[in-house]
């Protein structure tokens, strides 16, 4: 169970690090796609 | 002694929160409409919904419930977070309950359940879902005090003047903008967390070394440390209440669906949670990686010592100076984020559900924007005070767990029933309510009384958790039955 465990918190580590560099960059032009809708809502 | 550097790292806090108070109140001006303040117009994408999603998700009282979970019960206490990140992968790939919950259009589970149960159901759900809501939320910010008093070594005395400053900051930006700053700030906060956290995390397995934590838990805890199974405070019974009641609240709980039903789509909803779900295992298990850091550095508490405060008293002493700053920055976000987003989903309950039946007609938008911000300033009002006086008894994830089965375990069964089971009725959706909050709330009683306290302790409060669900389950199957049939029902 051990090796398991041990296994498991290097994959969180990679996969955290990955998916956050991932949405760091795309969800910021997420946002400016949503309120660039909003906006165009609005006119 | 604390590492925290008043200067160094409080500038690096400093720039966070005004970055933060910047881009929260900037968006204010993007609120025109009430679908803009509670779901965001509605409008938000999959890598936004993955930021708020996982931000909300963490905060400090995550971190505090989480490491005391490793502290105590070694790697085996992050066993909560594979049950969650399982449901989560489940539900998002197949769409379970979430697609016809998001294409029914509603912003609440209770406007959902009014279209298949009536008015008085989507009234009575909706005070169950504050109800245990706010019990739940009412710790979140007492509980981020006392780690940031811990952690930067300020006087207990001061707890007060954090408290109030955290929430009169999260205040501000969630009443002005609503889910659109909360979307917002969210994003940046989950940015800071996470760089923080693996900062944070590659640190103590560079420091301390694997060996060690293995170590300390080998000796602390045994095989139990590693096999929940093999844990003599968990076993079968804390497992089965662990699926039921993550699974639930990946259904049910309202700031988890609050981003399903902003997304711009059902789809753009499901892939939110299969793509998250790797993330409750990481939101556990970093935790509890901390909290057996402090076993390992700390050794175990003494008679009388607060489990919940070694994670943070390890870290004061182990974190330099310049990285003491990152972190606290990043557990500030993870706070403001999970603050803001939960002031909003109870608030949006009371003013969609709760408040429905005393609105004649459409409220004008400005009206309904304005009585959302007061409802959200009122929680406020409500946390802070519920904070300062009450205190928890026991373990926090338990008092968590079990304040929200009152709701998880009532919530889940009608939302189910609603999407799938077409004798689903009234009646049966008043019986799942009671079911499910009769046996909590009548454990919690005999646990304090002398003459039942025993029996009590001997059932446990997993047994009682999994008790609610099974009574919430024969509450809507019983009452459904029992109801002569209406030809006009329909499935939303």
């Amino acid at each position: 169970m051990s090796t398991f465990w041990h296994l498991l918190i290097w994959a969180c580590v990679f996969w955290y690090g990955t998916v956050t560099i991932l949405v760091a960059v795309r969800g910021w032009k997420d946002i400016v796609g949503m309120l660039r809708r909003l906006r165009d809502g609005e006119e | 002694m604390s590492h925290f550097h008043p200067w160094i790292d409080g500038s690096i806090v400093g720039l966070y929160l005004l970055g933060t108070m910047i881009a929260g109140v900037w968006v204010r001006r993007y609120v025109s409409k009430v679908e803009h303040f509670l779901v965001a117009g509605r409008e938000m994408n999959l890598y936004l919904g993955i930021a708020s999603l996982a931000a909300t998700e963490f905060g400090i009282i995550t971190c505090m419930y989480a490491a005391e979970a490793g502290y105590t019960k070694g790697f085996a206490g992050a066993v909560p977070g594979i049950c969650q990140a399982l449901a989560m992968l489940v539900i998002g790939l197949t769409g379970f309950c979430v697609k016809p919950l998001r294409a029914s259009g509603a912003m609440t589970l209770p406007e959902l359940f009014e279209k298949r149960f009536g008015k008085r159901v989507r009234w009575l759900a909706g005070v169950v879902i504050v109800l245990g809501g706010l019990l739940n939320m009412g710790v979140f910010l007492k509980i981020g005090g006392d780690f940031l008093c811990a952690v930067c070594g300020w006087d207990p005395g001061s707890l007060v003047f954090v408290m109030g400053g955290l929430l009169l900051l999260v205040s501000i930006y969630t009443i002005l903008g609503g889910m659109l700053s909360v979307l917002v700030t969210d994003f940046l906060q989950f940015v800071i967390m996470s760089a923080g956290l693996l900062i944070v995390t590659l640190l103590i397995l560079h420091d301390i070394g694997w060996e060690r934590l293995e170590e300390a838990v080998r000796v602390n805890h045994g095989e139990g440390g590693f096999n929940p199974l093999a844990n003599p405070t968990m076993g079968w019974s804390y497992l089965v209440f662990q699926i039921l009641g993550n699974t639930a609240a990946t259904l049910t709980w309202q700031t988890t669906i609050s981003r399903l039903l902003s997304a711009k789509d059902a789809a753009t909803g499901q892939k939110v949670y299969s793509r998250t779900s790797f993330f409750f295992v990481c939101r556990w298990l970093i935790p509890v990686l901390w909290g057996v850091s402090a076993l390992a550095v700390l050794g175990p508490a003494k008679e009388g010592e607060a489990t919940l405060m070694a994670m943070p008293q390890f870290l004061a002493t182990f974190l330099p100076i310049g990285l003491m700053g990152l972190m606290v920055a990043a557990m500030l976000a993870a706070d403001m984020s999970t603050n803001s987003s939960y002031m909003l989903g109870w608030g949006s309950v009371i003013y969609n559900d709760i408040l429905a039946p005393f609105r004649k007609g459409k409220w004008p938008e400005a009206r309904a924007i304005r009585w959302n911000r007061f409802i959200v300033a009122l929680i406020g009002i409500y946390l802070f005070v519920f904070g300062l006086l009450y205190e928890i008894q026991g373990d926090v994830w338990s008092y968590l767990l079990l304040s929200g089965s009152v709701y998880l375990s009532s919530m889940s069964v009608l939302l189910i029933a609603c999407c799938y089971w077409k004798r689903a009725n009234s009646w049966g959706a008043f019986g799942a309510i009671l079911g499910g909050a009769l046996v909590p709330i009548l454990f919690l009683s005999f646990e304090k009384m002398a003459s039942t306290a025993a029996w009590a302790a001997d059932f446990g409060k997993d047994n009682a958790g999994i008790a609610a669900f099974a009574a919430a389950a024969i509450g809507m199957i019983t009452g459904s039955l029992i109801k002569p049939r209406n030809p006009d029902q329909t499935t939303p």
